[in-house]
């Protein structure tokens, strides 16, 4: 599979409201990248997620698509309390409603049973086909997030964005949906995710973009995640951004 | 029992009760289903009496309940009321339900003040309580034209419906013009509220809508199943209201339909896998 650029942004400047909150951004993304997004509350990391998602419009800069995309073509998965669990809905439906087609006018979409073949494939792939029966309500933290991974797999865009993924979720859900993450990037997805719990996504982070103080950092893990930039501009203390930026570089990955 | 029921038959108006709310049922209930899923409960009770004002001058320009002017009254207060309260929560500090209760008060003052104004041949309780023995033609078109227009838009929106409710952040991530949904439902929520006013009046419109469907959400877990059971419980609950309110003398047939409708509601409550005596929603 050849790995292409999708998006190279330079200058660009996002906000809501009166407010600005990122100036000048430059960041690419390409497929098969793994990108986390990584700042303090306020940052602007929902915001440029919503950037990406064609939700916000710029505000300066150019940022330019290499591919055109359509909306639905780009999967979202938003954090999870925004979801209505007493919706009476089960597990297997939640999974499959990745691939139903949302237009209102237009009623096409997968064949039934094409799209019962990729529920049950990604059923297996997120480990839920034990419990797909379960009505929505009844299912764990755990579960649900990896029903709501179940429908980005059937969904099989080639932009994944994640928002807080691993908030609340056991550590095995943890660790296999980590490994279904680094399966996308090798499959020449591009990843997006943000993420509060820097450790566990850092090991395999292809590139960070670091959002703080109005301004936005953006390279390989290694470069951008310094101490002066963690403290300079993720509200950290020195202590705190040594020790982030230890975890990073291996010196304390078994701490 | 069955000389009866073969008595009352023989009664146009009976058979007119039946058929209207047979046909409404079926409409009211998957919109009250949603209602009751996107918590829009009482945003629908409070849209109910938004509609009396344009209803009331509907009335007194046409001099009579037509349904053309029902409709184009009843549609244009509802829509008023529901998008300035949208609008005062987007550019006000008051939030959408307190706006939305200030403005439906406002319109059912003003919807009685004006029905006052057009004199005593105003028929203000049947206003209120709506005039289900006595459905005439007119408004029998209309809850067949809604009931048609539900079931057609349902059949084409389900699906952005049942996401756009579940999860809106997503919906909107993936659908170019997400609004269209809300207001799609809105207004399909204000056309069954006219239809059904005719037959339980602005206080009790609602009631046919969420009741079956609070009723049915303590019995199923999936939403095929969900609805469905809510148009079986309305349509019993307008075949049992109708023949107590024939068996009794002095019973009002639109209560009676919305109390047996109620009697569903605590039974369900009491005895259903999802009701009380289920944990699953302990917290």
């Amino acid at each position: 599979m050849s790995f292409q650029t999708l998006i190279t942004a330079t200058g660009v400047s996002w906000g809501y409201g009166a407010r600005t909150v990122v100036n000048g951004a430059d960041f690419s993304l390409s497929s098969g990248d793994l990108l986390a997004v990584v700042g303090h509350n306020g940052a602007g990391k929902s915001s440029f997620l919503k950037l990406l998602l064609g939700l916000l419009p710029s505000r300066g800069g150019a940022l330019r698509w290499h591919e055109k995309y359509r909306f639905g073509d780009i999967a979202y998965l938003g954090q999870r309390q925004d979801l209505d669990r007493t919706f009476p809905m089960k597990a297997y439906d939640l999974v499959a409603s990745g691939g139903w087609n949302l237009s209102v006018f237009d009623v096409g979409g997968p064949a039934a049973d094409t799209l019962h073949r990729r529920t049950m494939a990604a059923l297996a792939r997120v480990g839920l086909v034990d419990a797909m029966a379960l009505p929505l309500h009844a299912l764990s933290g755990g579960q649900l997030q990896r029903a709501l991974f179940g429908r980005a797999v059937v969904q099989n865009a080639s932009i994944v964005i994640l928002d807080e993924p691993f908030a609340g979720v056991d550590q095995k859900t943890e660790g296999d949906l980590l490994a279904l993450i680094t399966e996308w990037t090798r499959e020449g997805k591009a990843v997006v995710l943000v993420s509060h719990d820097l450790s566990s996504v850092l090991d395999c982070a292809t590139s960070v973009l670091l959002l703080g103080n109005g301004r936005a950092r953006f390279g390989p893990p290694d470069t951008v995640l310094t101490n002066e930039n963690l403290a300079d501009q993720a509200y950290m203390s020195p202590g705190e951004a040594e020790w982030l930026a230890g975890l990073f570089s291996g010196s304390a990955r078994n701490v | 029992m069955f000389d009866m029921l073969e008595t009352w038959w023989n009664y146009e108006f009976v058979r007119r009760a039946l058929v209207a709310t047979f046909v409404l049922s079926i409409s009211v209930a998957p919109v009250g289903c949603f209602l009751v899923l996107r918590r829009l409960s009482l945003a629908g009770e409070a849209l109910a009496h938004a509609i009396v004002p344009g209803i009331s001058i509907a009335f007194l320009v046409s001099g009579g309940l037509t349904v053309g002017a029902m409709l184009i009254g009843g549609v244009a207060a509802g829509l008023a009321v529901a998008l300035s309260a949208t609008m005062l929560a987007r550019i006000s500090i008051i939030r959408e339900e307190a706006g939305l209760a200030s403005l439906y008060l406002i319109a059912l003052a003003l919807g009685v003040f004006i029905l006052s104004l057009g004199g005593s041949a105003v028929p203000l309780k049947s206003f209120l309580f709506g005039k289900i023995l006595g459905m005439s033609d007119g408004t029998l078109v209309l809850i067949g034209v809604t009931a048609t227009l539900t079931l057609v838009s349902f059949a084409l929106m389900l699906r952005p419906l049942i996401v756009s409710t579940l999860d809106p952040g997503f919906f909107e991530s993936q659908v170019r013009r997400a609004w269209i949904v809300n207001v799609w439902f809105m207004l399909l929520m204000v056309l069954n509220l006219i239809a059904s006013f005719r037959a339980l009046g602005t206080l009790m419109a609602v009631g046919l809508m969420i009741l079956p469907a609070t009723s049915a959400r303590y019995w199923v877990s999936n939403l095929t199943g969900y609805v469905f059971v809510s148009m079986t419980l309305a349509i019993g609950s307008c075949l049992i209201g109708i023949v107590l309110s024939l068996t009794f003398a002095n019973v009002p047939t639109g209560p009676c339909i919305i109390l047996v409708a109620g009697g569903f509601f605590f039974f369900s409550a009491i005895l259903g896998p999802n009701g009380l005596r289920s944990s699953t929603f302990e917290r």
